[in-house]
């Protein structure tokens, strides 16, 4: 019987008995982090913090990364809390807890689970320094006001025609294993998480890091490969890659950082194609995808936002 | 319309109470942020937070309704 459960809470943690809901018998992994409020952050001695919570959509959303993460990487058990109010120095502000059968999706879940927190949970932190000064501060403990992100970066002209998403690989590690048949789905508007991804998508806080959390494909593309193959029906959603998009030239934007409808992104490398593409396109696709940076852009999401078919 | 604002972090701070009721004419949260922003000087852009209506996050051209409660939420800082 699995035991998921995100809570928010006004006193001490009590992690005795978070730990107790770990407990089971198929586990042979047990992670437990322990995020504490430290005297010191971005060179400022620190004397005590405060969190203020959305209570409602914070419990909502905490329960939702667990039981998301849980799916994917399979647990046994999850459970996380985070204080509200004042804390003082040393007192634990975040606790994660997760049991699975195996040390690898344990030390991976309990990662993911406690970044996502950190980026998607609707609590807000505010930091009293040593001199009596106070701040809120936003993500990765920037200041809430000169961290904003964007400033001076580049906007892409381009039209987004199609979003697709899917909830796992098909291809990805099936080395003479045959492909999988996750559905891909084509949706018309999509949340972005910075440092996760797409909401839904396989990919979304895939590892940390990741630098294929969302992939950017050329209609141009689309349109080559259904002329090369004389396949005019051929759906962009074979390709498997996420926003199909026009007017806008992939191959410049590799390492650059850019905006699109408002959202940023940091590109990372070509998205090179496989040789499944053969066998889900035609016989030749790979090859053809190959050249013209045709098969893609990988890239990363540094800020929140949502993305709209023809937004 | 009339809704209820909510306001969370700096954003409370700057504006200086946690809630208030708007009557407003705008139709989405983009469009109602535009007048807050206007009025008050919150100083943030929408491409750098989000919003949620009723308790569930909405992109910022949702359509509003009368009675709603629109939360505006400044980059979050758990953990």
């Amino acid at each position: 019987m699995s035991s998921i459960r995100f809570s928010l809470v006004s006193q001490a943690i009590d992690i005795a008995s978070l730990g107790a809901e770990l407990r089971d018998p198929a586990a042979g992994a047990v992670v437990t982090f322990d995020g504490r409020v430290r005297n010191h952050n971005a060179g400022q001695a620190v004397s005590c913090l405060e969190y203020q919570a959305y209570p409602a959509l914070a419990i909502s959303t905490g329960q939702r990364i667990l039981e998301e993460e849980a799916a994917r990487h399979g647990l046994l058990a999850a459970q996380a809390a985070h204080r509200t109010g004042p804390l003082a120095i040393g007192e634990a502000a975040v606790w994660v807890g997760v049991a699975s059968a195996h040390r690898g999706p344990a030390f991976e879940a309990a990662r993911t689970i406690m970044e996502r927190l950190k980026y998607e949970l609707p609590v807000w932190k505010k930091e009293t320094y040593a001199d009596g000064r106070s701040e809120w501060v936003g993500p990765d403990n920037k200041s809430a006001e000169t961290g904003r992100a964007g400033e001076g970066i580049p906007d892409w002209q381009a039209e987004l025609l199609e979003i697709w998403i899917s909830e796992g690989n098909d291809f990805r590690g099936r080395h003479e294993l045959g492909r999988l048949d996750h559905g891909i789905r084509g949706i018309s508007e999509v949340e972005c998480v910075a440092g996760m991804g797409l909401r839904c998508d396989r990919y979304f806080g895939y590892k940390p890091d990741f630098k294929g959390q969302v992939t950017f494909f050329d209609a141009d593309a689309v349109q080559a490969v259904r002329d090369r193959f004389s396949q005019p029906e051929l759906s962009s959603s074979l390709f498997r890659r996420n926003l199909i998009v026009r007017g806008v030239d992939l191959a410049e934007w590799v390492g650059k950082r850019f905006r699109f409808q408002g959202v940023e992104f940091e590109a990372s490398e070509e998205c090179k194609p496989c040789y499944w593409m053969d066998e889900a396109v035609a016989p030749g696709a790979e090859e053809f995808l190959k050249a013209n940076f045709r098969g893609g852009l990988r890239a990363r999401v540094l800020s929140d936002g949502v993305l709209s078919v023809g937004g | 319309m009339t809704v209820n604002v909510c306001y969370y972090g700096l954003l409370a701070e700057r504006r200086g109470l946690a809630e208030e009721r708007v009557t407003h004419s705008a139709e989405t949260p983009a469009q109602l942020y535009a007048e807050l922003d206007r009025e008050h000087r919150l100083g943030l852009a929408t491409t750098d937070f989000r919003v949620a209506v009723n308790d569930e996050f909405v992109s910022w051209d949702h359509l509003l309704a009368d009675g709603d409660r629109i939360a505006l939420l400044p980059p979050m800082s758990g953990g």
